[in-house]
């Protein structure tokens, strides 16, 4: 599904954040990256969703190359957007919307599904992160916590194939965490793509089958879990 | 261990094709902020200038620069300094030198048009005089602005007696351009990812943007003065006493050299007249 070969890029100002990175996904796989801070797990992250794109070397999605000019196909670039849902580190941003049932309704709405079927998902995601209260309320008004919350439902309602997450666990407390390891368990089931950068050891222990880890914007180490 | 009951919808795989939309504006907007944002931060290397007067010296030669170039009424002051400006420039490094200018050089266009119509009406002089003004006056603003750091402006707004509370505004507003800059850059990008379709809200969603930099940036400077109450911070800023340096002499005499050359030239021009 997600194809990198000998990626490499640099900030502006010369920094580098990844060099020569390789790596392969296939579909329905779990991946963990791990690694210290500034090792360059959020530049993947952003790179695999075409967000930059990487200084030298090629990334390919389900085959074709993800490039400026791939993503100027406005077509093309909104089917990779809904098959790759991104939950952001600083899910403040990712936020813009009056309040949580339009944040989470945006996405199908822009689909053009029925109002019912619009519905129906917003009343899914909200059951299933347990944020039903929190339906009318601003997002910018809600927790750190329940941000993030709000963040994965309104990522989860385009029922994307694969899911980038980074730190999807940061900021939120132990039984919130342990209702998103399950959900991430259960779309594993169900074959869906799951990459994620993280520091939670528990996560990578009973989600991923593939750890890779970086240091200093390199792979140094890839290992299948047990 | 939580049961989850994850909607059958979320465990299929869906083929939608998405539909047709315009919205080239996002991806225009998110392209023109990471311009502006990059440009923003290349400007971390403007400590390594050729001005190497301390900031007050810089600060009191540039607004005398452009108090006298806006005042004079002898064309050859213009002139003078305007050689003196130029043989400054030819220092800089062709990259830098295209970031100082290219402000100026837009000054300069947008005065020459504006001023066009002074030709028909026989008004040379003026087509001449004020875009060389406003050219000198605008490269030595954005010399002294490439050339020195916010927290450099800050201390030295406070050797010249400005008030705290506009210098507390002064120094957030500097500090959060570029924080506020990549907030909206997140959110767009936001956006553009879960742009997916046809968005009938544009005009909503462009506000919720808005919207959140502004909460944002509301929260960040109560925050920012929070942290800096926390480490002592009583809201007055303390005026920097930085010792005269030989090369600061050399900028009060250029200041003194320059106010001269103002007053005889234009008593010059009186006496001419």
């Amino acid at each position: 599904m997600f194809e990198l070969t000998n990626i490499s890029y640099t900030y502006v100002g010369g920094v580098s954040a990844l060099d020569d990175v390789s790596l392969r996904v296939e579909s329905g796989r779990s991946v963990a990256l791990t690694g210290a801070n500034g090792c360059g797990k959020t530049t993947l992250l952003r790179i695999l969703n075409g967000l930059i794109f990487p200084t030298k070397g090629e990334y390919r999605f389900e085959g074709t190359k993800i490039d400026k000019q791939a993503l100027k196909d406005a077509q093309f670039a909104k089917t990779f957007h809904r098959r790759v849902g991104y939950v952001f580190q600083n899910v403040d941003s990712q936020l813009f919307c009056g309040s949580v049932e339009d944040e989470i309704a945006f996405g199908p709405r822009q689909l053009e599904l029925s109002e019912q079927e619009c519905r129906q998902r917003v009343d899914d995601c909200l059951a299933l992160l347990e944020i039903e209260h929190l339906r009318t309320r601003a997002p910018y008004a809600t927790s750190g916590g329940e941000k993030r919350k709000i963040a994965f439902a309104s990522v989860l309602s385009l029922n994307p194939d694969a899911l980038v997450m980074d730190e999807p666990l940061a900021g939120l407390d132990a039984s919130t965490q342990t209702l998103i390891i399950e959900l991430l368990r259960k779309l594993r089931e169900a074959k869906k793509t799951l990459i994620f950068a993280t520091h939670n050891e528990e996560l990578v222990q009973t989600i991923a089958d593939t750890r890779v880890r970086l240091d200093f914007g390199k792979v140094v180490d890839v290992s299948q879990s047990t | 261990m939580k049961d989850v009951q994850v909607p059958q919808w979320l465990l299929q795989e869906e083929l939608i094709t998405p539909p047709k939309d315009r919205d080239a504006f996002i991806r225009k907007s998110a392209a023109a902020l990471t311009y502006v944002l990059t440009k923003a931060r290349r400007i971390d290397e403007r400590q390594r200038s050729r001005i190497a007067f301390s900031t007050q010296i810089k600060l009191a030669l540039t607004l005398l620069f452009v108090l006298l170039v806006a005042a004079s009424r002898n064309f050859a002051f213009v002139e003078i300094v305007g050689v003196a400006l130029l043989v400054l420039l030819a220092t800089y490094e062709q990259e830098k030198l295209a970031r100082v200018l290219i402000l100026p050089i837009q000054a300069l266009i947008i005065s020459l048009i504006i001023l066009a119509p002074s030709l028909l009406l026989g008004q040379t002089r003026a087509f001449v005089v004020v875009p060389c003004k406003t050219f000198l006056t605008t490269t030595a603003i954005s010399l002294l602005a490439y050339s020195t750091s916010w927290n450099r402006f800050t201390c030295a707004f406070k050797s010249f007696g400005a008030p705290d509370a506009v210098l507390f505004i002064f120094d957030l507003t500097l500090k959060y351009v570029v924080v506020l800059g990549e907030i909206c850059l997140e959110t767009l990008e936001a956006v553009r990812l879960r742009s997916v379709g046809r968005n009938r809200r544009k005009a909503q969603t462009l506000g919720g943007i808005v919207g959140v930099a502004f909460l944002r940036a509301q929260k960040s400077a109560q925050e920012q003065f929070d942290a800096m109450t926390c480490r002592c911070f009583s809201g007055k800023y303390r005026r920097f006493k930085a010792p005269m340096r030989k090369i600061d002499l050399l900028g009060v005499a250029l200041c003194l050299g320059l106010l001269s050359l103002f007053i005889y030239l234009e008593i010059a021009i009186r006496c001419s007249n």
